[in-house]
């Protein structure tokens, strides 16, 4: 969907036309429900901040100015209502919890992994989410725009205002920061000529 | 720049691939002989893979999420309908609530006072509102049709929401019977007497007061009605 097209649906659904509003859920559903399963890490919650973002959007499309792309502000809302989902169900906590009580929440649909790779991939996406929590929030907002939105160097610079080159520095000195964190907390460390796996699992 | 910050910047790069065959070839090197930017490398590598997917949506959530949509538009149309006889009759009860002594059945034209509207606008920001109601809970805003320009005060401001509160709680058996009237602004206003307007609305006529303010227009809205 090229700039122009998606301002033309947005300004159709922004009058109350319900295809229009379908096509753009259609094509972003996926992008916003990833995001909001990277960021509360449980397919019930990323379901409902996912539907809770699409309808904060159909009741702000007026407002919708097109500064930024659909998809950016999408983020921006689905960001939010997973941050608001998970206050309420406070996990937002940086307590760490047994790996098998939370990630078993998370399924992630994906028809190659097996069981215990995809168990693996869980427990490996919370980790991150939990040392995420930990960094100062200009650090985190820049990873999460790149990391979990997948944004382009590009977009992010729009979207915060920076020049290219300062995105670019600023998103290496924030993973620095999350590999420390991470460090410190034993994730990810594979001492040489070790099983990774085994490691990857905290105790 | 530290030679530190060159490597995490190198690391970061070819995290996203962005890396020029240069900078992999002075990373590779690099990697051979630092221990911690291996390490670096490892965890970022690890928690970026971690990251990098992208999950299908269950099918219900484009359903649940246009069921939403639907059901809020309804609510949307089910609130004007409900108040379109208020709006109407708003228009006039607005100005004839304004004078302490409200003579019976008295009508727009009667009290030389122009008719008035009031119409759905939520989107108004506040800063275009002079008076600074349009953001209010009600959404609805104050409109002369025949005289746009002319501002209006605070006090016909809240006479006229209290009048639409007053108008929604108005019981069934006054609507029935009372006579309704078709004003010169096309609005169909209901005439009810002087007694019964009292005994109906103690909270509307608080906003006779003569500046109420917006506390006690808040008051109004917010009291239950008889």
């Amino acid at each position: 969907m090229t700039a122009d097209e998606e301002a033309r649906i947005v300004r159709a659904a922004a009058r109350g036309d319900e295809a229009a509003f379908e096509k753009l859920v259609l094509a972003h559903q996926k992008h916003v429900y990833s995001l909001a399963l990277k960021l509360t890490g449980s397919a019930e919650d990323a379901m409902d901040a996912s539907q809770d973002a699409f309808l904060k959007a159909f009741q702000n499309l007026r407002s919708f100015r097109g500064e930024s792309r659909v998809s950016v502000w999408l983020y921006r809302l689905t960001y939010n209502a997973s941050m608001d989902i998970l206050k309420k169900s406070r996990r937002g906590t940086l307590v760490p919890l047994p790996a098998d009580e939370e990630g078993a929440e998370l399924e992630i649909p994906d028809p190659s992994p097996t069981p215990d790779e995809e168990a693996l991939r869980r427990e490996e996406l919370e980790e991150v989410r939990r040392a995420m929590e930990e960094l100062d929030e200009d650090k985190r907002r820049i990873l999460l725009m790149r990391e979990y939105n997948g944004m382009s160097y590009q977009d992010i610079a729009r979207a915060l205002g920076l020049e290219e080159g300062t995105v670019k520095s600023r998103l290496a000195r924030a993973r620095a920061a999350l590999a420390e964190i991470l460090k410190k907390r034993g994730t990810f460390q594979a001492p040489p000529q070790s099983n990774n796996q085994t490691n990857k699992r905290k105790g | 720049m530290s030679e530190h910050t060159r490597f995490e910047d190198l690391i970061s790069e070819k995290l996203d691939g962005v890396i020029t065959a240069a900078g992999e070839r002075e990373l590779a090197a690099h990697l051979a002989s630092c221990q911690d930017c291996r390490e670096l490398m490892t965890i970022l590598s690890a928690a970026h893979g971690a990251l990098d997917f992208e999950a299908e949506p269950p099918e219900e959530l484009k359903t649940n999420v246009m069921e939403a949509v639907r059901a809020e538009k309804n609510r949307k149309k089910i609130r004007l309908r409900a108040l379109t006889g208020a709006l109407a009759a708003a228009a006039v009860l607005a100005v004839a609530i304004l004078p302490a002594a409200l003579p019976r059945h008295d009508k727009a034209e009667d009290i030389g006072v122009a008719p008035v509207s009031l119409t759905r606008e939520n989107d108004t920001p506040v800063a275009e509102d002079p008076a600074g109601y349009a953001g209010d809970p009600t959404g609805f805003r104050l409109t002369r049709p025949d005289d746009p320009d002319t501002p209006f005060t605070v006090e016909e401001y809240c006479a006229a929401y209290a009048a639409v509160a007053w108008f929604d709680a108005l019981p069934e058996e006054i609507l029935t019977s009372a006579p309704q009237t078709l004003f010169p602004d096309g609005s169909v206003g209901c005439e009810v007497t002087k007694e019964q307007f009292d005994s109906l609305l103690p909270t509307a006529l608080r906003v006779t007061h003569p500046s109420p303010t917006g506390a006690q227009y808040m008051a109004v809205l917010a009291a239950e009605p008889e």
